[in-house]
């Protein structure tokens, strides 16, 4: 439920975020059939990619272990229950923690989170907000 | 190295199998690159 929820969370903000004149990639742990499933049933117009190996995953830092059922975990999953959100079958390493960057032409990196448990996400208006501070937008 | 130029060379695959290299995403514009957790 906590990954849909995060995506329904940035799907909602991604008109705000082509009007600031970037773009959302979402990048999954998985295969490319699942990619094309995830994004046909959700009708998503932007790009999803997987990287089944996790080799961007290492390179972004971002962790991978045991504190997937956390309390914060659990209190997200509650929270995404209560809007609708619910989970499908888990594909892909269970484990593999996830983090959002928003990267620039220039590779600069104007704001990252590396979640430390499942449901650990930045706030969308965080992300939108370091759009906004880029100077060219 | 920041995390974006050691991202940059790697490729990740389309939902069609491609490849396709990170840094070519934000080549032109910034990008919400956003890894998540699992499909699902």
């Amino acid at each position: 439920m906590l990954c849909r929820e995060q995506v329904a969370q940035l799907r909602d903000a991604l008109d705000e975020i082509r009007e600031l004149g970037a773009e959302l990639v979402v990048v999954g742990n998985g295969r490319p059939e699942q990619a094309r499933q995830f994004k046909e049933e959700r009708q998503l117009d932007f790009p999803v990619l997987v990287d089944p190996e996790l080799i961007a995953y290492r390179a972004a830092e971002l962790r991978r272990g045991a504190s997937t059922f956390g309390l914060g975990s659990l209190r997200g999953g509650l929270r995404a229950l209560r809007k609708g959100h619910l989970q499908g079958r888990t594909q892909g390493d269970p484990w593999q923690q996830g983090g959002v960057f928003v990267v620039t032409p220039a590779e600069r990196v104007a704001f990252s989170y590396v979640s430390e448990e499942a449901g650990d996400h930045p706030e969308t208006s965080a992300v939108l907000e370091a759009l906004r501070r880029l100077p060219s937008a | 190295m920041s995390v974006a130029s050691a991202l940059a060379p790697i490729e990740v695959l389309d939902p069609e199998g491609r490849a396709v290299r990170l840094g070519s995403l934000w080549k032109d514009r910034p990008v919400v690159l956003t890894f998540i957790r699992h499909f699902g």
